[in-house]
């Protein structure tokens, strides 16, 4: 009896449904079983987009996986989807397709038995996944352990710090605070051991030796102003970005009356912060802008403000969670540095232009102050622009006790 | 380092120009998907592929649930196959969801990126009405969650619902990346549940470079609503509509794809 059908009419009658599928994604034919399972014509379905067989969660997944399997592999097989009935009935069936030249073949078999079947054991699953899930001791451990790493992670944090912090101040006790001593105790030996100076003389090594004095008391002031910082008693507040950079700007202006800047500036982010600190932070960053303008350019100083989200953790290695954060960048067109030297100028009392004052120190203190705020700093110079680029978070994480 | 970059995000590197040209697969596949497109810019740029971790061939037990149930993980992933290859101002393309793992990536560290090609982008697929049309409902999102589940029943239930290393069973990993591009139905789950319940409306504008949009035709994922919101929030984009109906216009209308990119890459570099 079958072998007496031609083959069309025995695909029009097998026990199963089956579509041609055009490249465009438009039915060509579906057979007269598919028609009945989904209660359509044939005129209903063929020249239709494929589309119209799915419920729209199995439109994503046709599209997500199912096409780009076939494309990929010339055929699928044993593929789970939800068909969609013309009276809106949702029809369980395992999808089989094969590539024929530019058409994609499809067979559907509904299993409406052994999906109840599969659905108890998914729900089975998942009640268990829930049971685990939901445990309020397990979740009441789970905080716990976040707030745990968090602190971790501070304190972990604040020991790199330290460190680096320790090995930078040895430096400077063994060698930036001796050297004005060193110098100080020459010209002392000479004072002392020379009777027939002209007055003239005396008041020449008079002066550098208070020009001596003043940079070790200058170094003093910085080092404890540095040190301090970890000691301050000031609390987090919320801090007005915008408002606390409209008045630093003011602020270095009135105190540079040599000059004016073209100021671009991005409208800025409340952020959680020391406000001091920040304002600190900023006034160095604008008042470099200043110090280091370029003879030739009138100064310009833009400021640009992007928030981006990253991973809180960076000394807990495998733990993540993004929170939001502001990368602020300072830009001007001034004299710049080498590229070389662009982690250099954070450390402590590291100068490049020692004939634009300063004592070396405002760099090395932003850095510090950034690193407080569990954030971080950077600095690039090229093309007669500068910047230094800020990253902060808008919220600091909770703290221990 | 690099190498374990190399390995971990299985990057290929090829083509004889010097202009990188990073390609990102979308959810539900990988690099695979582009091969009908690359080879087409072979000559003029240096091409590189990738999988994220948990799709394709990447190595799986660099797998972590935190770093990829946010999109930012995917971005940093994207960084790193950046930086292993020394992809400075890219031209970037991503598919479907990594084109806006491609912003964000964009966002964090510019000088990676020159120009951002964004196929089938979405910033966010549940609807927010009146205001916004994604195209779907929570509700939509949930049974698609469950029609991956049921596609991975026959092996789910049989090992431990966590994120397992298949050591015992590779042959049961290799199956299924053969058919489904990804190695894990929780790394699957995590990463539908961190594509689709996505909202990055608020990060469009911030976008520094300059975009195209493809568009196809009759996308469910992306509908054209979509792509004209797109085009209205980032700055400096283009819009293109293409012929191509779906969702997958590099599989579909390669040749399309193709011509449609070189013509905006034309058009910018004239500019």
């Amino acid at each position: 009896m079958i072998a007496d059908l031609a083959s069309e009419a025995l695909v029009d009658i097998a026990p199963c449904g089956i579509i041609t599928i055009a490249d465009n994604g438009d039915i060509i034919y579906a057979n007269k079983y598919i028609c009945t399972l989904l209660g359509y014509t044939k005129a209903e379905l063929e020249h239709k987009s494929v589309e119209i067989l799915f419920t729209i969660s199995a439109r994503i997944f046709y599209q997500t996986h199912f096409y780009p399997l076939i494309k990929l592999h010339k055929k699928a097989e044993e593929v789970f989807f939800s068909l969609k009935a013309k009276d809106k009935e949702s029809v369980p069936v395992i999808a089989y397709a094969s590539v024929t030249g530019e058409n994609i073949c499809c067979v559907f078999v509904p299993v409406r038995q052994r999906r109840k079947y599969e659905e108890e054991i998914l729900q089975a699953k998942k009640t268990a996944e829930d049971v685990i899930e939901k445990n309020e001791t397990l979740l009441q451990l789970k905080g716990e352990v976040e707030l745990q790493l968090a602190e971790s992670e501070r304190q972990l944090s604040l020991l790199k710090r330290f460190n680096e912090e320790y090995i930078q101040l040895n430096k400077i006790i063994s060698h930036d605070l001796h050297e004005p001593v060193r110098k100080l105790m020459i010209y002392i030996d000479r004072l002392q051991g020379s009777q027939d100076l002209t007055a003239e003389m005396m008041q020449i090594n008079l002066e550098k030796m208070m020009n001596f004095s003043l940079r070790l008391r200058e170094l003093a002031v910085c080092l404890q102003q540095y040190v301090a910082l970890d000691t301050s008693k000031e609390l987090l507040t919320l801090i007005d970005l915008s408002a606390l950079m409209k008045n630093v700007l003011e602020k270095v202006a009135a105190e540079d009356s040599s000059s004016t800047a073209l100021v671009h500036i991005d409208s800025l982010p409340e952020i959680e912060g020391y406000q001091s600190q920040v304002q600190r932070l900023f006034a160095e960053l604008i008042a470099n802008c200043y110090r280091f303008r370029h003879n030739e350019r009138s100064l310009q100083i833009t400021i640009r403000s992007t928030e981006v989200s990253y991973n809180i953790y960076k000394e807990i290695r495998e733990k993540y969670k993004y929170v939001d954060f502001v990368r602020i960048e300072v830009e001007d067109n001034g004299t710049g540095f080498l590229e070389e030297y662009s982690d250099y100028i954070f450390g402590l009392f590291k100068q490049l232009h020692f004939d634009k004052g300063g004592a070396g120190f405002g760099l090395a203190l932003c850095k510090k102050i950034v690193e407080r705020h569990q954030g971080s700093i950077s600095a690039k110079s090229e093309n007669d622009h500068t910047t230094f680029s800020i990253l902060l978070p808008l919220k600091q994480p909770k703290q221990g006790s | 380092m690099i190498n374990e970059m190399f390995k971990r995000n299985n990057i290929k590197v090829s083509g004889r120009g010097s202009t990188p040209m990073i390609f990102a697969h979308g959810f539900g596949c990988d690099q695979n998907m582009w091969r009908y497109v690359y080879p087409a810019f072979k000559d003029d740029y240096k091409i590189v592929l990738f999988d994220y971790v948990g799709s394709g061939k990447s190595d799986v037990t660099a797998y972590n649930k935190e770093r990829y149930s946010d999109l930012n993980g995917y971005a940093d992933d994207l960084l790193d196959v950046c930086k292993a290859t020394n992809s400075t101002g890219c031209v970037f393309v991503g598919h479907s969801v990594s084109a806006i793992i491609g912003i964000l990536a964009s966002l964090k560290e510019p000088e990676y990126f020159s120009k951002l090609i964004l196929v089938g982008p979405s910033p966010r697929y549940i609807n927010d009405l009146p205001g916004y049309v994604g195209g779907f409902e929570r509700k939509d999102i949930e049974e698609l969650l469950h029609t991956m589940e049921s596609n991975y029943i026959g092996w789910a239930n049989f090992l431990a619902p966590a994120i397992m290393k298949n050591d015992d069973k590779p042959e049961l990993a290799g199956e299924l990346t053969k058919s489904f591009c990804s190695t894990d139905p929780v790394i699957a789950r995590r990463f539908a549940e961190a594509t689709f319940f996505s909202d990055n409306r608020e990060d469009l504008k911030k976008v520094k470079h300059p975009s195209l949009i493809m568009q196809c035709s009759e996308d469910i994922i992306a509908p054209n609503e979509v792509g004209e919101y797109l085009n209205k929030t980032i700055p400096n984009s283009t819009l293109h509509i293409m012929k191509a109906t779906g969702h997958c216009p590099h599989m579909s209308a390669p040749i399309e794809t193709i011509d449609v990119m070189k013509e905006y890459l034309n058009n910018i570099s004239l500019n």
